[in-house]
């Protein structure tokens, strides 16, 4: 051989063998240990799969191997330093774009997932058109806005799942692109749930985790016709199910957000064709379905890898310069999203305090209104038993005044019986005092009568006998009178005290009927006060059950509230995590391009 | 004050008096009774010190001058066994010796009434 290299060549042409010799030889070598660790790293998912591990595999791994299939695929046309530089932009547009979105337009969850090899069967013209009119209607259809690597993508090749933030804390949620299915909007469904599952307007199944769940979960009943779970062994040597769909073979698994953002769900196209759920059954060697360009791409890094040590023998220092930058741009970004996710971190804390705070409020207010609705209540029972009472009162001081009315008009029948009486005795005084005259006359009648028989003859005698009874009868008339006048007086005067006493018993019965009326009037503003306390009690006890919904309605959100704080919570450890997982990568870059 | 029915006329009620002037203190005037003009004496002032009001009159009978006496009232008939009660009692005989029943006793004033006194 070498005698032949001799013979037919010359010693330059040796020589150029020999240095071509020593810049491909070490390539290869490269490339060859690349390509095993490669292999190693493929065994790895080969051998979780075959442990039936593929949800606990993930996203994570998904994105570690797009991202290294998009940076190699990049590597083919430019160089590994054009992907590092593509993706730090890429990032930066996707951070700027998502600021730049107005607060109510930002989307909780943008996912734009490549069908690579394509739909089987693909999507029809019309759904494919229906997609591109959505798209033009003014929504923030994502990832066209904020994926600008991906920008061109023909629709019909978007498997396209878009969280839409609307007023409220909702999320519509349109899914597009699944086979056999047409797309459309969402019901509604709040924001936050931990899991959230619903049926399109159209009768597509769909499934959201919300942020910090690693496992997509799919309600089997609602989901139960379009989606098939598959059971198989995990590597705790347990079962574990993942959910397909029955006629296209998608898998469903959880993908992280970006921008701090929550995370939403992506239907990614593990495996296409037909036997994937037959191979996910029976556990083991299951194979993701790009496997294969996974080997292409093992040959294309190797390819890769001999070219970037070619252009690293020619300019090497420009090209470790600018992945330094980029790892360190990687590690600020990493620190700023530390020190953001320490700052809501803080927050979220604060929110929580707030909202046990207002968790004791609501409780004490709604103590409160029950209080108060039992005392208004008892209010009202003793506003009825005093109306009740007040009646009573009212109709007995009604009798009584009858009764005083009664007494007055008898007082004043006395009283005029007493004037009669009065005027009754004058007169009587009149005809004693001539009574009186007459026996006095006949007194003096008698004594001259006497005196003129004071003859002692016969007649004189009998004149003497006559005048003496005339005077008898006259001093016995006088008597009869005086005592007459006397008791005559007596009478006046019993009438006359009578009289005093019946003028100031009308008195007495005027002032009573003027009590009464007093009374009366009491008693009626006591149930104008009864009758305005029951409404206000009613009025009182309106809004207490007023306050009350209103307090349950309150209790409800922060309820709610304290659960979206509660998850939120978690979302940011996952967040942190994903940070973690962001440095390691970064370090792990460091590590392999041996940058530093 | 007590008169026996012998010098007692009659009893009447007061009757306007018609006053005489320069008469003695104790004669009131002339008065009409029963026809008769007689002369009125004030039974008080006469027989003691204290004017009458006169309630009824007296007419005095079997003196020598047609007279009456003034009194307050006649207060009735008394017998023989009540006379013991009267302060003054006159029948004719001791009326009659009176200067006062004298005729023209009125008319001297003071002096008839100085021998009224004694004579009381």
């Amino acid at each position: 051989m070498i005698r032949w290299l001799k013979r037919h060549t010359s010693m330059r042409g040796r020589l150029s063998m020999i240095l071509i010799l020593l810049l491909v030889l070490p390539q290869f070598a490269v490339g060859y240990v690349f390509t095993r660790a490669m292999e190693t790293r493929h065994d790895e998912v080969r051998v979780a799969q075959g442990e039936g591990a593929k949800a606990a595999l993930g996203l994570r791994l998904e994105e570690t191997l797009a991202a290294f299939s998009n940076g190699l695929q990049s590597a083919l046309t430019d160089t590994a330093l054009r992907l590092s530089r593509t993706r730090v932009a890429t990032g930066d547009a996707l951070a700027r774009a998502f600021k730049d979105l107005p607060e109510a337009r930002r989307p909780s969850y943008l996912g734009l997932w490549r069908a690579s090899d394509g739909f089987d069967p693909p999507l029809a013209s019309s759904q494919a058109e229906r997609l591109e009119a959505w798209a033009h209607k003014g929504r923030p259809f994502a990832g066209h806005a904020v994926l600008p690597a991906l920008d061109g993508t023909p629709a019909d090749e978007l498997f396209q799942l878009v969280l839409e933030p609307l007023s409220g804390g909702s999320v519509a949620v349109a899914l597009f692109g699944l086979d056999n299915h047409e797309g459309g909007l969402v019901e509604a469904m709040p924001l936050g749930d931990p899991v959230l599952h619903g049926v399109t307007a159209r009768d597509i199944p769909v499934a959201v985790v919300d942020a910090g769940h690693d496992s997509i979960v799919i309600d089997p009943d609602i989901c139960a016709t379009f989606w098939k779970r598959v059971e198989h062994p995990d590597a705790d040597g347990g079962t574990e199910g993942t959910w397909i769909d029955a006629d296209t073979g998608f898998s469903a698994a959880p993908l992280l957000g970006f921008a701090g953002k929550p995370v939403g769900l992506a239907f990614v196209q593990a495996s296409v064709g037909d036997g994937y759920a037959d191979r996910v059954a029976a556990g083991g060697t299951t194979e993701i379905g790009a496997g294969e360009i996974y080997n292409i791409l093992g040959w294309i890094v190797l390819a890769g890898v001999i070219l970037a040590v070619g252009l690293g023998a020619v300019a090497p220092q420009w090209i470790w310069s600018d992945i330094r930058d980029s790892t360190d741009r990687i590690f600020g970004s990493v620190a700023r999203l530390r020190e953001l996710v320490g700052r809501n971190g803080r927050a979220l804390d604060e929110q929580l305090t707030a909202v046990t705070n207002l968790t004791s409020s609501v409780d004490a207010l709604a103590d409160a209104s029950t209080s108060i609705r039992d005392t208004t209540q008892q209010m009202s029972q003793s506003a009825e038993q005093s109306a009740r009472v007040s009646q009573s009162g009212n109709r007995s001081a009604e009798t009584a005044q009858r009764a005083v009315l009664d007494v007055r008009d008898q007082v004043g029948e006395i009283s005029d019986l007493m004037d009669q009486l009065g005027h009754r005795c004058q007169e009587i005084d009149g005809i004693l005092e001539f009574i009186n005259q007459i026996s006095e006359g006949t007194k003096k009648l008698s004594v001259n009568a006497t005196i003129s028989a004071d003859d002692p003859g016969a007649a004189g005698k009998q004149l003497s006998y006559v005048a003496g009874e005339i005077r008898e009868l006259a001093e016995q008339a006088l008597d009869s009178t005086q005592d007459i006048e006397q008791r005559i007086k007596e009478i006046q005067r019993s009438s006359t005290r009578t009289m005093a006493a019946t003028k100031s018993g009308r008195k007495e019965v005027q002032r009573c009927l003027e009590s009464f009326e007093e009374l009366e009037e009491a008693f009626a503003r006591i149930l104008r006060w009864v009758d305005e306390t029951t409404q206000f009690a009613h009025g009182i006890d309106v809004s207490t059950a007023t306050q009350s919904k209103a307090l349950d309605s309150v209790s409800g959100s922060v309820t709610a509230l304290e659960r979206r704080a509660a998850e939120n919570e978690s979302n940011f450890r996952d967040i942190e995590d994903a940070i973690d997982e962001l440095a390691s990568l970064g370090e792990h870059m460091m590590e392999t391009w041996k940058v530093g | 004050m007590a008169l026996a029915f012998d010098v007692v006329g009659e009893q009447a009620d007061p009757v306007p008096v018609a006053p005489v002037p320069g008469a003695a203190p104790w004669c009131l005037g002339l008065v009409q009774l029963n026809g008769r003009l007689v002369t009125l004496i004030d039974a008080g002032r006469l027989f003691g010190s204290v004017p009458t009001s006169p309630g009824a009159l007296v007419r005095l009978e079997g003196l020598e001058v047609e007279t009456a006496l003034a009194v307050d009232e006649i207060v009735g008939l008394l017998g023989d066994e009540d006379l013991g009660a009267a302060d003054f009692f006159f029948d004719r005989r001791s009326l009659a010796a009176h200067a006062a029943f004298q005729a023209g006793a009125a008319a001297q004033g003071s002096r008839t009434a100085t021998s009224s006194e004694a004579v009381t």
